[in-house]
């Protein structure tokens, strides 16, 4: 074996035990070579001097230079920091709901505030075409359903509440999920 | 009072100060020395130290537990220090000590044949002293590697997930460090034993 491959063998014997042939190879080269041998005395002191380098202590203020230098405490954002966006969403759904289930009374009062019945500007037009589009959905929608249920104005009103919470609900949690406040950490690993 | 790392955690998380204040009291000599070794100079080293420190406060929350909380650290620690060392690096024109990251950092193979025996010449406090700055002059990553391996003892589970490599390339990084401070050693060793 030359010198080269016994040095390689020798800087990985730092790590990992070689096998008993390649101590043996090892071995044998070292036994011929001074150099090889040298460079074992070398590798080895290297290695015990870096391994007992002493500890060294920051500054006595480092503590205090730490603590100092923390952000202000920010509410976490458990249970109570939500409370209140919590409550505004969902009376905003709540609102919403009710506005869609007594449709027809807010589409009279509308109209009945337009100063000539028969004015129909673009607002008006707008609102009875989205809720027009608005109705052939819905009425797609319960058209799937059992007669008993989609012809019965208590259930198709339920299912609508049931339908508007189970929406709010998913759009709370997402809500929660997203780290709100919190500053972004990035391991950044430039190459 | 022995709390864990991970109950001192949850209560800092909690908006407990004093129990993080313990936290950093328990690992600051750590921190300290994984940073001075990447950084190479006490000042730096220091202010790396307590923005690993700050920056950890802020993403407790982002501690997940999957890892331990000293590992998580360290991760910080050899993010910030890492390009502290580079920023402060490009700063210095570069010394004869510093090796490049680009450089050839192969076993050193080509020694001429020395009268003096070098291992002798550890045996004088100040040349190990000398040998122990080299290593902050190596590359920064092999200044990290080096020094949570031999200096840290961490294992390579530990550098691996610390340094988000893979475990085969940790120890490739080992091995170039090492040849890498050897080639340092004996770049100071030579001019005093060819005069
Ligand atoms: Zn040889």
């Amino acid at each position: 074996m030359n010198c080269e491959s016994t040095q390689r063998m020798l800087y990985e014997a730092v790590d990992r035990a070689l096998t008993s042939d390649e101590r043996r190879l090892v071995d044998a080269h070292l036994s011929a070579c001074e150099r090889c041998r040298s460079e074992v005395a070398v590798l080895d002191a290297m290695i015990e001097t870096v391994e007992t380098t002493p500890l060294s202590s920051p500054s006595e203020a480092f503590l205090t230079n730490v603590m100092d230098s923390l952000p202000a405490p920010r509410q976490s954002l458990s249970v109570p920091s939500l409370f209140i966006p919590r409550m505004v969403f969902a009376a905003t759904l709540a609102a919403a709901a009710l506005v869609w289930l007594y449709r027809a009374m807010f589409v009279e009062i509308v109209e009945n505030l337009l100063p000539v019945q028969t004015v129909i500007g673009p607002v008006t037009t707008v609102f009875r075409d989205t809720q027009a589009y608005l109705q052939s959905q819905a009425g797609a929608v319960l058209a799937r359903l059992p007669e008993q249920v989609s012809n019965s104005v208590e259930w198709g009103s339920m299912l609508l509440v049931v339908t508007t919470l189970a929406v709010g609900y998913v759009l709370v949690r997402t809500a929660e999920k997203l780290d709100v406040g919190g500053s972004r950490f990035e391991i950044g690993r430039r190459t | 009072m022995d709390l864990s790392d991970e109950e001192l955690v949850a209560r800092a998380r909690d908006g407990d100060r004093s129990a993080f204040a313990g936290l950093v009291d328990r690992h600051s000599v750590s921190v300290f020395n994984l940073t001075l070794r990447i950084v190479g100079n006490r000042e730096d080293a220091e202010e790396a130290a307590q923005d690993v420190f700050v920056r950890a406060y802020r993403n407790l929350g982002r501690f997940r537990g999957d890892a331990r909380f000293s590992t998580w650290l360290y991760r910080i620690a050899v993010n910030v220090s890492l390009s502290s060392a580079r920023r402060s690096r490009r700063d210095l024109s570069t010394t004869s000590l510093s090796g490049s990251e680009d450089e050839d950092e192969g076993l050193p193979l080509q020694l001429p044949d020395l009268s003096a025996n070098p291992a002798e010449r550890f045996e004088q406090a100040e040349f190990r002293e000398q040998v122990r700055n080299m290593v902050a002059a190596l590359p920064p990553i092999y200044s990290a590697v080096i020094s949570m391996y031999h200096m840290q003892s961490l294992s390579y589970d530990e550098i691996s997930e610390a340094l988000e490599l893979p475990i085969g390339t940790v120890k490739a990084r080992l091995f170039r460090a090492r040849a890498a401070l050897r080639k340092l050693i004996y770049r100071s060793i030579e001019p005093d034993t060819l005069s």
